[in-house]
């Protein structure tokens, strides 16, 4: 006679994979889950400022693999990295693109990345969520202006 | 096999096929990656081995009988085409923000391997041609002995490390940076015995692109018994901007109905703008075998960005019912629950979805 059935294996295994903890308490770190002080906290509405749009997307969503020596396509997203990864830089992927073309948000691969066209591949974020409107037309707005640092 | 059996056998490989593995029904099996993929280390293009499993011991419905029978190649094994289509609708849930819901197409490729000296030298061919423009993802050569023995290959391909989820947004894919949506080009080496997978990959790194150089050097082996199997994994990336290591431990082995898959991967990464940062990730999987053609997959797993910074964990937890009712067709609907730090609404975001993927 079998001691253990089917549906009490399948019980101890729901209570063993969630009975984990959550996420972390988030105990002196800004809302990017960085020590409070070591960058810019994102608290506060997202301008379209390059600062802002680092500190609301590129640090709390992208830098998830746009990082470290391994970055898909040597596209690192972090603080130190991004403006010169960006700005004025072809696409790894479709060269005729800048990934952000200054004064031309339209013909910039990181807006036709976000918006997900059909000539640049998959939509980033990979996967989702992807942003909102509101969110891509201030970084529409920082690339019409000029894309300053 | 009539000829246009041939031929709409052809048309539904182009239009479903199985992209790619999921490594549970290898562990419930007890076969190899290599055992129904063309690709050594599995996922991609299926085998005839692996067509025949996925027609007869996945679905819970036979074919019909105009498509039994076809094994997926053509020319005596010397092609074999393949395909996968996969569409998704997604309603993400972020307290403090209304809920979105985004469907469509995520990925449909085109798959080819050619026998150039049948059970010696192959090609291998993985086309992405939607969403977006046509992306080549896999482009390699194989050079083996028969039965695959030893084999290499060159061009560009995955690399080895872990298990080849179909979910890449698994901590474990995320952070390791290896996944199916990461192609690398180098040269790999590897040798496939009863008891052992093993694989040496030199390659470029995928991160060392522009004026980034360097070189990354991946090893993984896996040893097979009848309880299950276990593996190791290792990547070192040389690169101007910092220098990476990766290492990850696996295992698989099923308990009753369940089949249970486990990773720890532990990176130490050298390009971050504050120096070193070393990060941590796991996965716990089990995989229920309702009844045949039902599988009900639940998945924890828990992600340290930062192994410095206290207190900055996530967690993401994960409840998928598999639903093939026949060969051709997955259905897939599941729920994924997200957890962060408080200060980061979507960090702790809710989703659920529902898949279509085309096999075959």
């Amino acid at each position: 006679m079998k001691i253990f059935k089917p549906w009490m294996v399948v019980a101890g295994a729901a209570v063993a994979l969630f009975a984990g903890c959550g996420g972390g308490s988030g105990s002196n770190l800004d809302s990017n889950g960085r020590p409070a002080g070591e960058g810019t906290d994102p608290n506060g509405p997202m301008t379209a400022s390059f600062a802002s749009i680092q500190s609301h997307v590129f640090t709390p969503i992208c830098t998830a693999c746009h990082a470290g020596a391994s970055a898909p396509r040597g596209l690192r997203l972090d603080s130190t990295n991004s403006f010169a990864l960006l700005v004025g830089v072809s696409s790894a992927e479709v060269s005729s693109l800048k990934r952000v073309a200054p004064g031309d948000a339209d013909n910039s691969y990181l807006i036709q990345k976000l918006e997900g066209h059909q000539s640049v591949g998959a939509r980033m974020p990979l996967g989702g969520p992807y942003l909102d409107a509101a969110t891509i037309a201030l970084i529409r707005q920082w690339i019409n202006n000029g894309a300053q640092p | 096999m009539k000829s246009w059996r041939l031929w709409l056998g052809v048309v539904l490989t182009l239009l479903f096929s199985a992209a790619h593995a999921e490594p549970y029904l290898a562990i419930r099996t007890g076969l190899k990656c290599v055992a129904c993929h063309v690709n050594p280390t599995g996922g991609g293009l299926r085998n005839a081995v692996g067509n025949a499993f996925a027609q007869n011991s996945i679905p819970s419905n036979a074919l019909p009988e105009a498509l039994q029978g076809w094994n997926g190649s053509l020319f005596d094994d010397r092609l074999r085409l393949g395909g996968d289509l996969r569409t998704a609708t997604t309603r993400t849930s972020v307290s403090g923000q209304p809920t979105r819901s985004v469907g469509g197409t995520e990925q449909v490729r085109l798959y080819a391997d050619v026998q150039l000296v049948k059970d010696y030298l192959g090609a291998y061919l993985d086309q992405q041609v939607a969403p977006g423009k046509s992306e080549r993802q896999e482009a390699y050569v194989r050079l083996s002995t028969p039965g695959l023995g030893w084999y290499a290959k060159a061009g560009q391909f995955y690399l080895p490390f872990g298990w080849r989820l179909q979910d890449s947004l698994a901590f474990v894919r995320q952070l390791s940076g290896i996944n199916m949506t990461v192609p690398d080009k180098g040269f790999e080496l590897g040798h496939e015995s009863a008891d052992w997978s093993i694989q040496l990959v030199r390659s470029n790194g995928p991160g060392n692109k522009g004026g980034v150089t360097g070189h990354q050097t991946t090893a993984q082996a896996i040893w097979m018994q009848p309880w299950g199997r276990v593996g190791a994994a290792a990547a070192q990336v040389k690169s101007s901007i910092g220098d990476r290591q990766a290492w990850g431990l696996f295992a698989g082995t099923t308990t009753g109905p369940l089949a249970w898959l486990a990773e720890v991967d532990l990176v130490s990464d050298e390009g971050y703008p504050e120096g070193k940062r070393r990060q941590l990730a796991t996965l716990l999987e089990a995989n229920w075998l309702v009844q045949q053609g039902h599988n009900l997959k639940l998945t924890s797993e828990y992600l340290d960005p930062d192994r410095r910074v206290a207190h900055d964990n996530k967690v993401r937890y994960s409840l998928v019912y598999e639903y093939t009712p026949i060969a051709f067709v997955q259905l897939r609907a599941g729920t994924r629950k997200f957890g962060g730090i408080p200060q980061n609404a979507t960090d702790n975001r809710r989703q659920t979805f529902v898949e279509l993927h085309g096999m075959f």
